[in-house]
């Protein structure tokens, strides 16, 4: 129980909304950290990038806003640690170390979190740091994944930056995985070619399909879900799946936003979430609709 | 005689002057006495080390300390003056405020002093930093390492994943085994050993509820 619920009391209408349907908690909250909620849409590729990594090369993940890039890094971190408990074989454990790019401003910065994120020590100068990584192809049996999400948003110069990866992507026993937003992305890459020429893979996340948007759904919901149930017929009607699907434009962000301001009215009317409760939940007030015009014509 | 009549009143209460009271409480002064005090006075001559400045000084800070106690201001100036409107621990002459030293002893002279408002502000922050540390100094410090190196992990990955999940602990001070599963994002055989490791060791305790950390952890 959070504070502000101990406070403030729960939502008790939502909450008995959740309980018919059979829910433990709102299934629509986009920080859900199970694997087993993300979106299968993508499996090949998705299995793909992580050969990648256990492979010891370079790919690069690409997308537009909310598309769920950081999702697919932290799904990565939290499969390869699963990995970890079941092959008790160091030779194929492949420990992930995921760091947020926009948060450090030199490649110093980032070799610190890299040595932070294996839990070394890392009260030392940065050519002893760097010995670490070098020497870990030799040293280590396991395998090393750095997952950088939002690259292009370091304010590290780039060139430096760049250059940092690329000579981290030569290491043995080393695998990188950047990834940022699509243009700026081109633009980073654009400016270290050797590095460009070392990427193996690119994945390119697209927005989601009608389908793909019910089963990303209807897998949030089972997880959620205290018994076993398939939640085709309810809560959300097959006109709802729609209109959240036109409404999201199939950006997984938007999906999850439009699913639960629905799913919080329909608590209130104590109704399934069909489309004209979706559409009356993401209804655009006044003042959206005139920064949208605003915004357009600059 | 050239005194202030406070002296007289102190001499009164001393002892060391006769005088008599006429209704409604005023004070008469026999000429008997007055020229007896002014014959031991020049007999006596004291030798003072006060400068005159200072004799008007202390007799002004006698009759605001004596009258007019509850006059904030008059007293904030007297205290001023006395410290020559300057900050009594840096010196600046800016922003000055009055202190109490102790502020269980109320107004009394040798209990308030002059002060910046910038060292009155340090030093509360400081008094309060005292009193935080000694509050953290009450828990057991441990390094991170250490806890890593206690827990004995099989391999880097399990450290690795042990690290995780200790911050992860850290972050929510009280949780349950299904709890700390979602924050760190670990799977749940790991968090499991880590949990029994970590209470094994007496870092962690059980409650009714699920764990509850023990110590500090220093880095």
């Amino acid at each position: 129980m959070t504070i502000w619920q101990e406070k403030l009391g729960k939502d008790y209408r939502l909450e008995i909304y959740l309980h018919v349907w059979g829910l433990e908690r709102d299934p629509f909250t986009p920080d859900l950290p199970a694997p087993e909620a993300f979106v299968p849409s993508q499996r090949e590729e998705l299995i793909k990038l992580k050969e990648v990594l256990m492979e010891g090369r370079v790919a690069v993940l690409t997308g537009g806003l909310g598309m769920g890039k950081t999702a697919v890094c932290k799904f990565l971190t939290a499969a390869l640690r699963e990995e970890n408990v079941v092959f008790q074989d160091p030779a194929r454990q492949v420990i992930p170390v995921m760091i947020h790019g926009a948060a450090y401003r030199s490649a110093e910065e980032f070799l610190r979190a890299i040595i932070l994120g294996l839990e070394l020590d890392s009260n030392m100068d940065s050519v002893k740091m760097f010995e670490v990584l070098r020497k870990w192809g030799i040293e280590q049996k396991e395998k090393l994944a750095i997952i950088v999400d939002d690259v292009p948003e370091s304010t590290a110069n780039f060139k430096e930056l760049g250059e940092f990866f690329r000579v981290l992507a030569d290491l043995p026993g080393i695998s990188l995985l950047l990834n940022g937003e699509e243009k700026r992305m081109e633009n980073f890459l654009e400016k270290i070619p050797a590095l460009k020429d070392r990427v193996y893979f690119r994945m390119k996340l697209r927005p989601l399909t009608l389908p793909e948007v019910r089963e990303l759904l209807i897998a949030r919901m089972r997880y959620c879900s205290r018994e076993e149930r398939d939640f085709m017929s309810g809560p959300i009607t097959a006109d709802g799946f729609q209109e959240i699907y036109k409404v999201s434009k199939g950006v997984p962000r938007q999906i999850l936003a439009a699913a639960s301001k629905a799913l919080r009215l329909a608590a209130i009317w104590s109704s399934p979430i069909n489309a004209q409760i979706v559409r009356m939940a993401n209804r655009e007030t006044l003042r959206e609709r005139l920064a949208k015009i605003f915004l357009r014509k600059r | 005689m050239g005194v202030h009549p406070n002296t007289i009143r102190r001499w009164e209460r001393e002892g060391k002057i006769k005088i008599v009271r006429i209704g409604g409480g005023h004070r008469r002064i026999p000429a008997s006495e007055i020229t007896r005090l002014m014959r031991k006075e020049a007999q006596i001559s004291p030798v003072s080390s006060e400068t005159d400045y200072e004799k008007g000084l202390r007799a002004f800070l006698d009759f605001v300390f004596t009258h007019c106690k509850n006059d904030h201001e008059l007293v904030k100036r007297a205290i001023f003056v006395r410290d020559g409107y300057r900050c009594r621990i840096c010196g600046s002459s800016e922003d000055l405020a009055l202190k109490e030293k102790d502020p269980g002893l109320g107004i009394i002279e040798g209990n308030l002093m002059t002060i910046c408002r910038k060292c009155s502000e340090f030093k509360e922050v400081s008094e309060k930093k005292e009193i935080l540390e000694e509050k953290i100094e009450e828990q057991e410090k441990i390094t991170r390492k250490k806890i890593l190196n206690d827990l004995s992990p099989s391999g880097i990955a399990q450290r690795v994943a042990f690290g995780e999940i200790l911050s992860a602990a850290l972050v929510l001070n009280k949780f349950s085994l299904k709890e700390l599963v979602v924050q760190s994002k670990s799977p749940e055989p790991v968090v499991r050993t880590f949990c029994e490791r970590m209470e094994a060791l007496g870092y962690l305790q059980k409650t009714e509820s699920g764990y509850e950390i023990k110590i500090k952890v220093v880095e």
